[in-house]
């Protein structure tokens, strides 16, 4: 591997404007995305020219779109720079990749983990982006009953589908496992990179296209079966379905990529010293959420195949001849796993953020692990839960059992933060009211879930809003906040800045009074008989939707506090030091931002990472409540 | 890659008589890093075989799910044996071709991938084949979970030619040594993969 100039500069600032000089300048700049783009389509092309030409079909017909997209994804990573890197030596040939510095790194294939995770951050973000964009789209169609936004039912459904396709795939299994998990897994081991940094290059460079591919489902009429892909629906739905299970894939493929590097890099790489009883929460979360990933991604590929060839051969796995109910055993297989694959990377940040604000130690380390553990098993055993309208009485009982057992793991995660919260000297940060936020909505939405966990309510529940309320405040208002926490946690590591601490505080509250007042309604609505992936609705509902809209365009509005707070304070914020937070865990313990090997001097770990005071919580090591003043 | 040469038995033709050595020694390097290097890089394989492993499951779940044990007349048996012989066939010059970089015999080992590959290659013809010739109903019960079987088997033998076909080619340029084999091992484990991946489907499609 090539080492590259970034690689020299260990205080080299990530954003740091590059001088730009002419053509050339930014040819070295934007040439491998320019070409990796170029690559993508000339592959994407060729590959459906040439099935067309064999098959003698349409170049716009579904297997021309499929050779097309998969020889596509190729000539995007190829052209991305993974020719020079991987293939080319891995071939025998010379390795002549330059990883480049500054912004250009982010801009071509990069084998180094921090590179990986702020492509993942920024990937995720954009997605998040757009899909809320679309929420806020069905949000204006469901402020008057009639379809009158999107113009037809189907278009509205489609748009669904592609919020919630991006906003599950790209968003909420991307944002902490691919960008927070890459970023600081190595670094809160100890270690120098992931275990196979060209593979965990290529990760990211499979989530463009996947994105690319479910945003471009409506130019081909979009898929009518949300983000669920029910058959056998789905063999009726337009051509836009193909690009669903295409992007899916490649999401998928990516993820079993990390979920390898994140498994190997914490079994092989921790540091001396760093034993699994002091492995910190993070680890934990990102190491149970690889092995839930390594064991039901496959599944759900397969699904993915399956239903593609049903539409491409044309098999009839999820037809009339086959099951088409299975297409739903085998989703939820890794549908409901994934849930927990979003929400383990929440509880880790959790874990992480609340004894370094709360200075105290963490309360029953043990327990937590209990807690992943339990939900890690369990979570495989509930998947049928969300069929209790389709499946035979015989599965109603034992899912019932088990999703409701799984409770009691996931009330560990509170025992612990709510343990070690309790007398801490509790510094009401940022990244602090975000997880504490993340807290409150995530029990909210989990006390929801009961309803939906039993049968007999489940019954009148199921596909009304009360499910989209639910789902929304685990993963948005669990997930989503704890991510935004650990943004803004880790902010100054990886951009060497402090962000703007009372703008911090306002977006968190801001972000909390919106986001209840967007899905809250939704509850009521729901139980009154408010249907979901529905354009249209009857006048009684009104009320309760414009709520839930003027909530969303609020919520959706206070994003932009966030968003500019940070790239404002990426370039112009106070430099931060190493350790703003007074933190113990292996990442504060290197320069912000690291330099390319992470630690200059291996560390060795002696002690665990949690011990501020055992019964008084230790004093904090400096009164300001603005970090990036010290250090 | 950190390439140490001057590793291991390096002796030119008498390779078979080397491979035995060369099996109980190989990874016995001196610098304690690249050992632990390849403890790793093994491990993680693995953790790739597991999750295709995973996914044949389900596969073969979903014949069972949806076709119990039938097995229509027009599935070709003779064909199916032929493709499990050729893997067979292909599997063992490529542990061979193992055993010769790591016994030090670079020349052996760029043959008897020539061999493995050529035998893959025949085995994916014969699958090409079996697939376009067959008279079973795509739109069938045993149809539909046959012919997604056999596709998601054909990706892995694709990946698996090309990383053979990686490893002739730059096997040819001497860019391995017995220290430094790791992506041979791994290419030929792969390939073992593929070819046991293979058995499994005859079993449960050709035989059950």
């Amino acid at each position: 591997m090539s080492e590259s100039r970034g690689a020299t500069e260990p205080g080299a600032r990530t954003l740091a404007a590059e001088p730009i000089k002419g053509w050339t300048g930014r040819l070295d700049l934007f040439g491998p995305l320019l070409r990796a783009t170029l690559w993508g389509i000339a592959g994407f092309g060729l590959g459906a020219l040439a099935t067309a030409l064999l098959l003698g079909e349409s170049p716009t017909g579904e297997r021309a779109i499929t050779i097309g997209y998969v020889i596509g994804v190729l000539g995007w990573v190829l052209g991305g720079g993974a020719w020079e890197a991987w293939v080319r030596p891995w071939f025998g040939g010379p390795s002549t990749w330059d990883e480049g510095a500054g912004v250009a790194r982010y801009l071509r294939f990069s084998t180094d983990h921090k590179v990986i995770g702020l492509q993942y951050l920024w990937a995720a973000g954009f997605a998040f982006l757009l899909a809320g964009l679309i929420a806020i789209g069905i949000r204006l169609e469901l402020l008057t009953p009639a379809v009158d936004v999107f113009g037809t039912a189907q278009t509205y459904t489609s748009f669904v589908g592609v919020h919630g396709a991006l906003m599950i795939f790209a968003v909420a299994v991307v944002a902490i496992v691919g960008g927070f998990g890459n970023y600081f897994v190595p670094l809160l081991l100890g270690a120098e990179d992931m275990t196979f940094p060209s593979l965990n290059g290529v990760s990211w460079w499979l989530v463009v296209p996947g994105i690319v591919a479910i945003l471009a489902s409506p130019l081909l009429g979009g898929f009518q079966t949300g983000w669920t892909g029910y058959a056998p629906l789905a063999a009726a739905s337009p051509p836009g379905q193909t690009l669903y299970y295409l992007g899916i894939l490649a999401l998928g493929l990516s993820s079993l990529l990390t979920a390898v590097n994140v498994i190997a890099t914490t079994v092989y790489l921790r540091a001396p010293g760093l034993t699994w009883g002091r492995l910190p929460m993070f680890s934990w979360a990102m190491l149970f959420t690889a092995v839930l990933s390594l064991m039901w991604l496959p599944v759900i590929t397969v699904a993915m195949f399956l239903g593609l060839l049903d539409r491409l051969v044309p098999t009839d796995v999820f037809g009339a001849t086959g099951l088409p109910l299975l297409w739903q055993d085998l989703f939820w297989l890794f549908g409901h796993p994934e849930v927990y694959i979003i929400m383990l990377g929440a509880w880790g940040i959790w874990l992480e953020v609340i004894p370094v604000m709360a200075r105290k130690t963490l309360f029953g380390y043990r327990w937590a692990l209990v807690g992943f553990l339990g939900i890690a098993f369990l979570s495989s055993a509930v998947w049928a839960h969300h069929m209790f309208a389709a499946v035979g009485d015989v599965r109603l009982i034992p899912f019932m059992t088990t999703t409701e057992l799984i409770s009691i793991p996931t009330g560990f995660m509170y025992l612990v933060a709510i343990g070690t919260l309790w007398q801490g000297r509790i510094r009401l940060t940022t990244p602090m009211l975000f997880v504490l936020f993340s807290m409150l909505n995530f029990l909210v939405g989990g006390a929801t879930g009961v309803f939906l966990a039993d049968v007999p309510s489940d019954l009148q529940l199921t596909d009304t809003f009360f499910v989209v309320g639910h789902f929304h405040y685990t993963i948005v208002g669990g997930m989503i906040f704890a991510w935004l926490g650990g943004l803004f946690y880790w902010f100054p590591k990886f951009s060497g800045r402090m962000y703007n601490e009372r703008w911090g505080r306002v977006s968190a509250w801001w972000l909390l009074i919106a986001f209840n007042l967007t899905f809250l309604p939704m509850f009521m609505s729901g139980i009154e008989g408010m249907n979901r992936r529905v354009a249209s609705y009857l006048p009684y509902l009104q009320d309760l939707n414009t709520l839930t809209s003027v909530g969303g365009f609020l919520f959706g509005l206070g994003f932009v506090i966030p968003l500019v707070n940070l790239v404002w304070s990426w370039q112009r914020g106070p430099r931060a030091a190493a350790d703003p937070w007074a933190g113990r865990t292996l990442e504060w313990r290197t320069s912000s931002p690291p330099p390319r090997e992470n630690f200059h001097v291996q560390p060795v770990v002696t002690t665990d990472f949690y011990g501020y005071g055992e019964v008084e919580p230790e004093r904090p090591l400096f009164r300001s409540p603005e970090p990036g003043g010290e250090a | 890659m950190t390439a140490s040469s001057g590793q291991g038995p390096a002796t030119g033709g008498a390779a078979a008589t080397a491979a035995a050595t060369a099996a109980a020694t190989s990874g016995n390097s001196n610098d304690p890093g690249a050992a632990k290097r390849l403890r790793m890089y093994r491990g993680s394989f693995w953790l790739f075989i597991l999750a295709e492993s995973f996914g044949f499951v389900t596969l073969f779940s979903v014949r069972f799910l949806l076709a119990g044990t039938d097995r229509p007349a027009e599935l070709n048996g003779v064909l199916g044996a032929l493709i499990t012989l050729a893997f067979a066939g292909s599997s063992v010059p490529a542990v061979w071709a193992l055993r010769a970089i790591r016994a030090g015999d670079g020349e052996a080992m760029v043959f008897r991938l020539q061999l493995a590959l050529g035998l893959g290659l025949t085995a994916f013809w014969f699958v090409v084949a079996d697939v376009s010739s067959t008279t079973i109903a795509p739109a069938s019960r045993f149809g539909g979970s046959y012919f997604a079987s056999v596709g998601f088997h054909a990706i892995h033998i694709v990946v698996g030619l090309v990383f053979l076909a990686a490893l002739w080619s730059s096997g040819r340029r001497g860019r391995f040594s017995p220290a430094d084999h790791w992506l041979v091992e791994a290419g030929v484990r792969f390939w073992l993969f593929v070819t046991a991946a293979w058995v499994a489907l005859y079993i449960v499609f050709y035989w059950l």
